[in-house]
């Protein structure tokens, strides 16, 4: 399942909208998509700071819980990232333009605790690793 | 992105103690989240990183997290105190952090690493 209506999974709206795109794969696995634009409220000095590739993470993994749970029949409710672990930030951070790609897998997910590992890259480049947890 | 003195304000600095109050009206609040203004984590962790670019005199970058923890939600208006322990490297700063609100309740616990070698 792919979608280009992230706003139907997500609470989030913009300026901290900071996924375009989302697909589903299987319970353990998703991808994502975000083209940097102009008027994003992570640049600095012309390129992304790491911490909207964290933003960017925490909305994957938002969405995945969201499509789970309009699969469900249940409403998109509101989520809270838990902890950030073991990540780790490339030297290059994404410029204006470029688009960065994301896998995600689900860890673990146990009751309105998910664990997820995620890698973004950008024209092949690792941009971010990491592990969190949310809360929804 | 600069987030000083448009979405919390430094009241008072010594030592690596940063009295913050988190300002009013930012316009990420439209975003996050529409009628329910809630400081989005990553946000916090900037804040950390323009306090830490202070203290070290130099513009620094997450290079790495080891552990970050968001122990309970910050709000517009709220009066915080962050507490920066920053050690130099090579390349940056190797920093633990915390940021409790004014009776001590922990918000966020922090070990990063930042670094000055920029893109």
């Amino acid at each position: 399942m792919t979608t280009d209506d992230i706003t139907s999974l997500i609470p989030q709206r913009p300026p901290i909208l900071m996924v375009d795109r989302f697909s589903y794969e299987v319970d353990s696995l998703c991808h994502s998509e975000l083209t940097l634009k102009e008027d994003n409220m992570f640049l600095h000095n012309g390129s992304m700071v790491p911490e909207g590739l964290l933003e960017h993470i925490a909305q994957t993994a938002a969405a995945h819980i969201g499509y789970r749970r309009k699969m469900a029949g249940e409403e998109v409710n509101l989520g809270f990232i838990g902890d950030i672990k073991r990540c780790t930030m490339g030297k290059r951070m994404p410029t204006v333009g470029q688009t960065v790609m994301t896998t995600m897998r689900v860890v673990s997910q146990v009751g309105n605790i998910t664990m997820v590992s995620a890698e973004s890259t950008s024209n092949g480049v690792t941009l971010i690793e990491c592990r969190m947890k949310l809360a929804n | 992105m600069k987030l000083k003195d448009s979405l919390y304000k430094i009241e008072s600095q010594h030592d690596g103690v940063f009295d913050i109050l988190m300002l009013d009206g930012h316009p990420v609040y439209e975003g996050h989240f529409p009628g329910e203004p809630i400081t989005p984590g990553v946000l916090s962790l900037a804040i950390v990183r323009e306090c830490a670019s202070m203290l070290a005199d130099k513009e620094l970058r997450y290079s790495a997290v080891k552990n970050c923890r968001f122990a309970a939600m910050i709000r517009p208006a709220e009066k915080l105190t962050l507490t920066i322990t920053h050690t130099p490297i090579d390349d940056g700063s190797q920093i633990a952090a915390e940021i409790t609100d004014r009776e001590g309740n922990l918000r966020l616990q922090l070990e990063a690493t930042l670094t000055d070698s920029l893109n």
